[in-house]
């Protein structure tokens, strides 16, 4: 009896020294920014999930220079004002020395002027141009998720190749779908389509067969449709159900298995460009990304049981591109800032290669156009 | 033309589902002249648990359905036994029971979002199948159909049992002169409580009945309550063929205008991109003209 509490003591002094010295031991802090519940928490929970994963990985190896990474999570919910004040507590009470995300375009737009002004560095993890732009008004802002502007690019050329003339637009009323429309209104010239419709629809669930019915008036050679899940796994079964066979063209915004598992046989033969971690083991093995695709999905895989999505490669390139920033910087904002300005990095995204005017370092290259074929994404050649 | 037939169809089920929300708000409001703004989280609960019973328990259809609605019918009735009447017995204002009501939505989402999932949109199989109809070259699916039958036997149902059963005569008494129907001995929290177990129960049906076809998320139930309290609104509140009727027009509206907009206004803006603003603003000056509602009846009733 003696002995045993003399021996739980000792452990208790042991157990307090050792958690004394850690936590007096310097980490490096860093925020993040993610929508982990609301409607968009498809998008911000496996960003949290790959980010945590990491974290462990790195710390595991004795962190950044030898020092361990702390990284402090806010749940955003996907509201703007909850973004601004979460990024406040990050900047003057918890003293981080970089933030990742917001996941969302409209959290990031509401936070870039407060990253600029405190001379933090910001590395989003959402997809609108204007998060990043013009660079030199943003110069503390950096994202990880490809740009509209290149995802319409690689669809207009795809479409282009194989002679498509009219299309249908069919986008979804927010941020995400909005932004999508700008892009994809711009480029039509250009490569000189015809929009014989133009279409928005809400982002609740509804029913969209009287827009499709419209559409289908029209006979386009093709419908673009641009949202995220559940929006357009509708319009593809509402497609079905009207039996219009239009190639039906998505956004990277739903490239997730559970847009497959909403839409079910009815997004057979869609297409979309989307990044290169859906159709990780049929790349050549010349591919750079290839690895560390491999590895994003096995560990992933072995953490949490289920498969990664793009999205949560948003969230994983985010906090790498910070990490490797830090490790050649040291802890000073100014440094990581210049640093990520001149980075070259190959992650889950693509290849990124930024510069003082280019804050995503993105090209097309990013994407390949992706089919789906017996309820799994395949590569289109 | 098959263009015009499938706005239609689409529209009328589309204002199916609105009517049969709308049959919820009006029931309540019929025998306690309470809003009750928590109607589109039972529609949503219901949706939630069919999927849940459907989906991960693999249950069969008829019993999935009979727990479903008796769960949120107990919900509902747990809504005004523990809530509604507490507030009552301190003499709250109906205007207060009102608010207790979007307290009681609010808390219902959030337990939504915590008991199940947040992922939007999950559905389970159609009732029968994923068949597509042809009607004059406009196409439905056999759910569809399933959705429109609901609701007017719904409706055939709800109807009788108002006009013909002693219940329903004595819940509308209630209603319209609280005192004398006291007078009269007639139980008048029971027959509340019987009010919120019948909306309860209609509302999971609505839940159930549209799933497989537009899918279910958690925060859906503010998006559907607006839809079916303007049916509702619009149907003279109160009025159960009137809730059923105008929830239809606004689904007919709603197809119509995303149809027909753009021509009606020669072209000169996108229209459907409006539907939303479009329906609201025909729906104020509806209520403008006549704010008693399309189905108003004579103010003086013999119940």
């Amino acid at each position: 009896m003696k002995k045993s509490f003399m021996f739980f003591s000792i452990f208790l002094i042991v157990f307090s020294t050792v958690t004394c010295l850690f936590a007096n031991e310097e980490t490096i802090k860093i925020g993040a920014l993610f929508s982990v519940t609301g409607r968009t928490a498809f998008l911000g929970t496996p960003e949290k999930e790959s980010v945590e994963m990491l974290v462990e990985q790195i710390n595991a190896k004795g962190g950044i220079n030898g020092k361990l990474v702390e990284l402090i999570i806010y749940d955003t919910e996907g509201d703007a004002s909850k973004t601004v004040n979460f990024a406040t507590k990050l900047i003057e009470e918890d003293n981080v020395i970089g933030i990742i995300g917001p996941t969302l375009s409209g959290t990031s737009l509401a936070i870039v002027d407060l990253a600029n002004e405190n001379e933090i560095p910001l590395v989003s993890a959402a997809a609108s141009i204007k998060i990043i732009e013009p660079a030199s008004e943003r110069k503390w802002v950096f994202k990880t998720a490809q740009n509209d502007r290149i995802a319409v690019k690689k669809i207009y050329t795809h479409l282009k190749k194989n002679n498509i003339k009219k299309i249908a637009l069919l986008t979804v009323a927010n941020a995400f779908g909005k932004s999508g429309q700008k892009e994809l209104e711009a480029a039509v010239e250009k490569f000189g389509f015809k929009v014989i419709a133009n279409e928005t629809f809400d982002p609740k669930i509804t029913d969209l067969k009287p827009q499709l019915t419209k559409i289908k008036e029209q006979a386009p050679d093709a419908i673009i449709c641009w949202g995220t899940n559940p929006g357009p796994a509708y319009v593809a079964r509402n497609m079905k159900e009207l039996g219009m066979k239009t190639l039906l063209v998505q956004s990277h915004g739903i490239a997730s298995k559970k847009f497959i598992e909403l839409a079910g046989d009815a997004c057979e033969g869609n297409i979309l460009p989307a990044g290169r971690l859906l159709i990780a083991e049929k790349l050549d093995d010349g591919n750079l990304q290839k690895s560390i695709l491999l590895k994003y999905k096995k560990d992933f895989k072995e953490k949490y049981g289920k498969d990664p999505d793009t999205f949560g490669g948003h969230g994983y390139d985010a906090l790498m591109i910070m990490v490797k920033a830090i490790e050649i910087a040291g802890t000073d904002k100014a440094k990581i800032r210049e640093t990520i300005e001149n980075m070259k990095y190959v992650g889950i995204s693509g290849i990124f290669q930024f510069s003082p005017k280019e804050h995503n370092g993105l090209t097309e290259d990013a994407f390949a156009i992706i089919t789906i074929k017996d309820g799994s994404w395949s590569l289109l050649k | 033309m098959s263009s015009f037939i499938q706005y239609t169809l689409s529209g009328l089920v589309t204002g199916s589902i609105y009517a049969l929300i709308a049959l919820g708000f009006t029931i309540i409001y019929k025998s306690t002249n309470i809003i009750n703004f928590a109607q589109g989280n039972f529609v949503v609960l219901g949706g939630m648990l069919a999927i849940y019973f459907r989906e991960q328990l693999h249950f069969d259809l008829p019993l999935t359905i009979l727990l479903s609605v008796t769960i949120v019918s107990l919900i509902s009735f747990l809504l005004e036994f523990i809530a509604i009447r507490q507030c009552k017995k301190r003499k709250a204002k109906l205007l207060t029971l009102i608010i207790v009501t979007i307290g009681a939505a609010i808390l219902l989402r959030g337990l939504a979002m915590a008991l199940f999932w947040k992922d939007p949109g999950k559905r389970f199989p159609a009732f029968t199948s994923d068949a597509i109809i042809t009607i004059g070259g406009a196409n439905i699916v056999t759910q569809d159909v399933w959705i429109f039958v609901v609701t007017l036997v719904t409706l055939f149902l709800v109807v009788l049992f108002f006009e013909f059963t002693i219940t329903g005569k004595s819940m509308k008494a209630c209603a319209s002169n609280k005192k004398a129907a006291m007078l009269m001995g007639i139980n008048v929290e029971k027959m509340t409580s019987i009010a919120f177990i019948l909306s309860g129960m209609l509302g999971a049906i609505a839940g159930i009945v549209i799933t497989p076809k537009l899918g279910m998320s958690y925060d859906s139930g503010i998006f559907w309550g607006i839809k079916g309290f303007c049916a509702a609104v619009l149907g003279s509140l109160g009025n159960l063929i009137g809730a059923v009727g105008c929830g239809m027009m606004l689904g007919l509206m709603e197809a119509y205008v995303i149809g027909y907009g753009d021509i009606a206004t020669f072209h000169l803006f996108q229209v459907s991109n409006y539907k939303e603003l479009i329906v609201i603003i025909f729906m104020l000056l509806i209520l403008v003209i006549k704010p008693e509602g399309l189905f108003a009846g004579k103010t003086t009733s013999r119940v």
